[in-house]
């Protein structure tokens, strides 16, 4: 698996698992559970004292001895009991009587022999450990193929050669898997051995600040655990696939599985998801969300929060509204050579996914715009409503260009009413740039398809026009798009260089227009692409630099 | 040169008899094909040959010693060719020389003109995970001639591989026999694999195992045999000895 997407899978994990603390919090709303913002602002303000990295540091020392002190011991011995046929009859009986006694229990008796230190600490972590590193070493040594044996010793090998070219290496993965399987019970009984008799470590901490009722501070120490154990566990996966390469050589042959519940297949699932509901094409509506959170910081406070769950919702009403497009589509897709291969279509993606895949996308939409306010929450079902409806529209009108404009217009009022809670005439200027911009390439993108949709009855201005006045009507979108951008200028009384950005804008659509001809339609993909992602990232930059530069003078 | 005389061999004690008076013998630079039932004894006569097994009455001399135990002029490939997977193709050619303490020099150019002969240079770095079944069989015949062996012992060294893969690696099997001047008993279960490697062929009964023929078969040992009549009519003439078994 390659790293990048191993980090990948780390965040979206990470991501997940705030976002269902977060709703557990909510629903909770009891000091005991902490949201998670606040737990992770006090956690990260205890990770510039020194308090907190005595308490990690001396919980570190207990946990890496124990586990190094169980290994060197276990590993050995696992071998020698694995590969000695005398020894395994002799001591397996022992190993085994012993392996389902629960070790927590001798912890009075290593108490009194080895007092209240860290050195009874460090020996409970470690013989519970030992015993599962030996056993796993020995399965493993057991279940090595004779052929192995055989080969080397037609080769005249003795035991030695035997145990270091074969047993050793055979063995290694195994402990290393034990190691990091038991990661997970180190760190528990480390808690368990921190949480009485001693005044250090993480679970001292965590039990201290629940004794002083100190919930928040109860969370940095659950916080720091989990950091241990993931770094542990990490060292262990990392050391591997160092020590033991040709673990991982064989799988360089084998294309990732798209099914299997491995993070590396549900992240090449995601990349299919994503691509189905071009996920890159969010650059065009993006900026005009973080436009009007430009603006609309003017008149009201914006916290970090509710731009988290406004960007939440512009992912889960983008992917519902383009998933259903695909998914009603789907049929139309199939028939025109270009969408053919999409994911739909192409059965990358079953029809019963995507259903899937859209009803988790609205839930996050609607869920979002709820935890934004109750307003937001009403507004978001005819939002939906307005998302699944404009597919349809190309079936029965040629004003489907701009009813996707429109649908893809409400971003801008989205964001104002829910950070203000009302509406105004200046922001809906902006989303009229929006509407104006995006009906104009829909139109645009249209004539590719002017044939298909003749021929399967589908309805654009292409199509029912022709093409030299859909280009006509492209380019006076356009324009409407410019000046209503310029426009802004006045309704919020943005800086000059704002007009500077309008006329690089301007001269980017001049150029767009210039490369779609009536009889060359191949430049429509770069049109398209390039010189759109610019513009919209320049419609961004326009208001961010005109609104800060405002402010400055 | 190797020789058997009334070999038998029993399992458990007496009451599973594998091998039940065997003999023959096989000259310098001379390949026998052994072909019989499944299960008949034919992998155990290789194993005790290769010194892996114990043989329990009878006599097995090899360049005229009494057998004692595995030995570094006798290279055995098994049938999963046993490849060590914690170690890259480079690796594993070296491994017997390691084992004899064969210095690095030497192991440096014996592993670089085994890989090169036989085209596996490019993936010496590879683990044998990565590789085909005819390359990793390839592999194996590199490691079994790293230690320059005068004897080469095969155990259905093909039976996994496409027909294409098998006929190429039999053809390199057939100079590298020739070049190094190899004495090669190979176990098989194909008859066409038998009759075009083989000087001659023992032909198995079932368990016990006793010799129901050894067939000489003068053709073999060029590359064009596979297309000739008496390559065809030799395999008709060994099927039927097969099928009465």
């Amino acid at each position: 698996m390659k790293p990048a997407r191993t980090t990948a899978g780390y965040i979206l994990s990470a991501a997940m698992a705030l976002l269902v603390w977060k709703l557990a919090a909510l629903a909770v709303a009891s000091p005991i559970l902490p949201a998670p913002e606040d737990a992770v602002r006090a956690f990260l303000a205890a990770a510039g004292t020194a308090a907190f990295w005595k308490h990690f540091g001396i919980s570190a020392y207990r946990v890496i001895v124990s586990i190094l002190a169980a290994w060197c011991l276990a590993f050995p011995a696992g071998i020698i009991i694995g590969y000695s046929r005398r020894v395994d009859r002799i001591v397996s009986p022992l190993v085994f009587m012993i392996y389902p006694i629960p070790k927590i229990v001798l912890l009075p008796v290593i108490l009194l022999l080895f007092g209240l230190g860290d050195l009874s600490k460090i020996i409970l972590i470690g013989i519970i450990l030992f015993f599962q590193i030996l056993v796993a070493t020995r399965d493993g040594v057991k279940s090595i193929d004779e052929k192995y044996y055989d080969s080397l010793l037609s080769m005249g090998a003795t035991d030695r050669d035997i145990i270091r070219e074969v047993v050793w290496p055979a063995a290694l993965p195994h402990s290393f898997t034990a190691l990091r399987i038991t990661t997970g019970t180190a760190i528990s009984v480390l808690f368990f051995v921190e949480s009485f008799a001693t005044a250090s470590g993480l679970g001292y901490m965590i039990m201290d600040s629940w004794a002083r009722v100190a919930y928040t501070e109860m969370f940095v120490g659950i916080i720091g655990m989990s950091i241990l154990g993931l770094v542990l566990y990490e060292t262990f996966r990392y050391l591997e696939t160092r020590i033991c390469p040709w673990r991982a050589s064989g799988e360089d042959k084998v294309d990732d599985p798209v099914d299997g519940g491995t993070v590396s297949s549900i992240l090449s699932r995601i990349v299919i998801y994503a691509r189905m509901i071009k996920f890159s094409h969010t650059v065009f509506a993006l900026p005009f969300a973080l436009a009007s959170l430009v603006l609309v910081w003017r008149s009201a406070p914006l916290d970090v929060l509710t731009a988290f769950w406004i960007i939440m919702a512009m992912v889960g009403a983008r992917s519902a509204a383009m998933g259903f497009n695909r998914y009603a589509d789907a049929a139309i897709d199939a028939k025109n050579p270009r969408t053919a291969e999409r994911e739909l279509p192409s059965g990358t993606i079953s029809r019963h996914d995507a259903v899937i895949f859209i009803a988790a996308s609205s839930l996050l939409f609607v869920v979002s715009s709820a935890l934004l306010s109750a307003l937001c929450f009403w507004l978001s079902f005819p939002v939906l409503v307005m998302l699944f409806f404009y597919s349809y529209t190309k079936r029965f009108t040629w004003l489907s260009h701009i009813i996707l404009g429109f649908a893809i217009s409400m971003v801008p009022i989205g964001v104002w009413i829910a950070i203000t809670g009302t509406l105004s005439p200046g922001i809906s200027v902006l989303s009229l740039v929006l509407l104006t911009y995006i009906a104009g390439f829909d139109v645009l993108y249209a004539c590719q398809d002017i044939e298909f949709d003749r021929q399967e009855k589908l309805q654009s201005i292409p199509a029912v026009f022709g093409i030299r006045s859909a280009l006509r009507v492209s380019t006076l979108l356009h324009v409407a798009s410019v000046l209503s951008l310029a426009s802004l200028y006045w309704i919020f009384a943005l800086h000059p260089v704002f007009l500077a950005f309008v006329a690089v804008i301007a001269v980017l659509f001049f150029i767009e227009h210039l490369l779609v001809r009536p009889d060359d339609l191949t430049k429509v993909n770069v049109a398209f692409y390039h010189v759109n992602s610019i513009i919209s990232v320049l419609f961004f930059a326009a208001i961010l630099a005109g609104e800060l530069l405002r402010r400055v003078s | 040169m190797i020789h058997v005389e009334s070999l038998h061999k029993e399992f458990d004690g007496g009451t599973l008899r594998v091998l039940d008076g065997i003999d023959f013998s096989v000259a310098d630079g001379e390949s026998m094909a052994i072909i019989g039932p499944s299960g008949c004894g034919k992998t155990t006569l290789l194993y005790i040959l290769a010194g892996l097994t114990a043989y329990g009455t009878g006599t097995v001399t090899v360049n005229g010693t009494p057998l004692q135990g595995p030995s570094r002029d006798t290279a055995f490939i098994l049938q999963d060719f046993g490849l060590l997977p914690w170690k890259t193709i480079w690796q594993n050619v070296c491994l017997g020389m390691k084992l004899h303490g064969v210095s690095r020099p030497e192991q440096n150019t014996v592993a670089t003109e085994l890989l090169e002969t036989l085209g596996l240079m490019q993936h010496r770095n590879y683990y044998p995970a990565r590789l085909s079944g005819g390359e990793k069989q390839r592999v194996a015949i590199a490691r079994a001639l790293a230690l320059n062996p005068d004897i080469l012992l095969m155990d259905e060294p093909f039976s996994s591989l496409d027909t294409f893969t098998r006929e190429k690696l039999q053809d390199t099997l057939l100079e590298i026999r020739h070049s190094h001047r190899l004495t090669m008993i190979l176990v098989t279960h194909s008859i066409e694999e038998a009759v075009f490697l083989g000087d001659k062929i023992m032909v198995m009964s079932r368990r016990p195992a006793r010799i129901r023929a050894i067939v000489n078969n003068p053709g073999s040992g060029t590359r064009a045999f596979r297309q000739e009549d008496a390559f065809f009519a030799a395999c008709r003439s060994i099927r039927e000895m097969v099928e009465e078994t």
